[in-house]
């Protein structure tokens, strides 16, 4: 398939933005590398005769839907375990901004990298609220333009602004202590 | 003003991706993110190519055999109607009387009313 070594090129540019934006959503290394995964193997299964112009916004939105999947399913668990009176997943679940914010529970590795700073930044990304993250991550990281961006989220331009400027100034209220 | 405002943003969001992108994941998560990579290339080899050209006779031919079905069978010759009264009145004398008995009392009452 000729198609291959664009392809290639492509994933390997997206992948490690794609898993942290995953990991920002779910709070999982495993869960989000599954969903990047998933991602992947869908854009070269249904997508990959698209040109490659069109594979950035194509990928962001099957990344997004399956973010959207893993938290339904989790709902659905989390309906199900509390019908029948007990929750065994959500003690044991981490939770992202404390995860984030503290090392005890992340990777050592990941962790050892990273200082202050960008841990508060991350738990920050982290809390908001799924749109806002997700225009300002996208328009951010990936350099999307509005229109680009509306195409990923599936939503107007006018909400990708809105959604932006709004995480924008959130990022700016929750940081102004350790940045200008 | 606003320009200030905005020139601020700016600053503040090209510091924010500056940290993005100063952490890269571990090397166990990019071992495995380069896996999952391999593996959607390869997969390219396993889909099937489009060919609608392949299945447009096909298509054709089912679209022609339904028009012509179709044109037989708005042709063919409706069926007799019915003569519903000379039925009832072989069929079922007493069901007519009673239709017209309920409709004369309907009438009656309507008159009356």
């Amino acid at each position: 398939m000729t198609n291959g070594p664009a392809l290639n090129r492509f994933l390997a540019d997206v992948e490690q933005r794609a898993f942290r934006m995953a990991r920002f959503a779910v709070a999982d290394t495993d869960e989000a590398l599954d969903i990047v995964q998933d991602a992947m193997l869908t854009l070269a299964a249904k997508y990959s005769h698209k040109t490659e112009a069109e594979w950035p916004p194509l990928f962001f939105r099957i990344l997004r839907n399956r973010i959207t999947d893993f938290h339904r399913r989790r709902t659905i668990q989390r309906g199900i375990f509390a019908l029948f009176g007990s929750r065994p997943a959500a003690d044991d679940e981490p939770d992202p901004l404390e995860q984030l914010s503290d090392g005890r529970n992340a990777e050592p590795d990941f962790r050892a990298q990273i200082d202050v700073t960008t841990r508060r930044l991350e738990a920050a990304v982290a809390a908001l609220p799924t749109r806002q993250r997700e225009a300002f991550l996208l328009r951010v990281w990936e350099g999307f333009d509005v229109a680009t961006t509306a195409r990923a989220m599936r939503c107007s331009e006018g909400s990708v602004k809105t959604h932006y400027s709004r995480a924008v100034h959130a990022l700016r209220d929750q940081l102004e202590d350790d940045w200008p | 003003m606003n320009d200030d405002r905005h020139g601020a943003d700016d600053a503040f969001v090209a510091q924010v991706r500056d940290v993005l992108d100063r952490v890269a994941p571990p090397d166990e998560v990019r071992t495995r993110l380069a896996a999952a990579r391999r593996r959607a290339v390869a997969s390219l080899d396993r889909v099937v190519p489009r060919a609608p050209a392949r299945w447009v006779p096909v298509g054709a031919l089912a679209t022609t055999m339904l028009a012509v079905f179709l044109s037989v069978a708005v042709q063919r010759p409706a069926p007799p109607a019915i003569d519903v009264q000379q039925l009832a009145a072989v069929e079922d004398m007493d069901l007519l009387m009673d239709l017209e008995f309920v409709a004369w009392l309907d009438a009656d009452n309507v008159d009356a009313g």
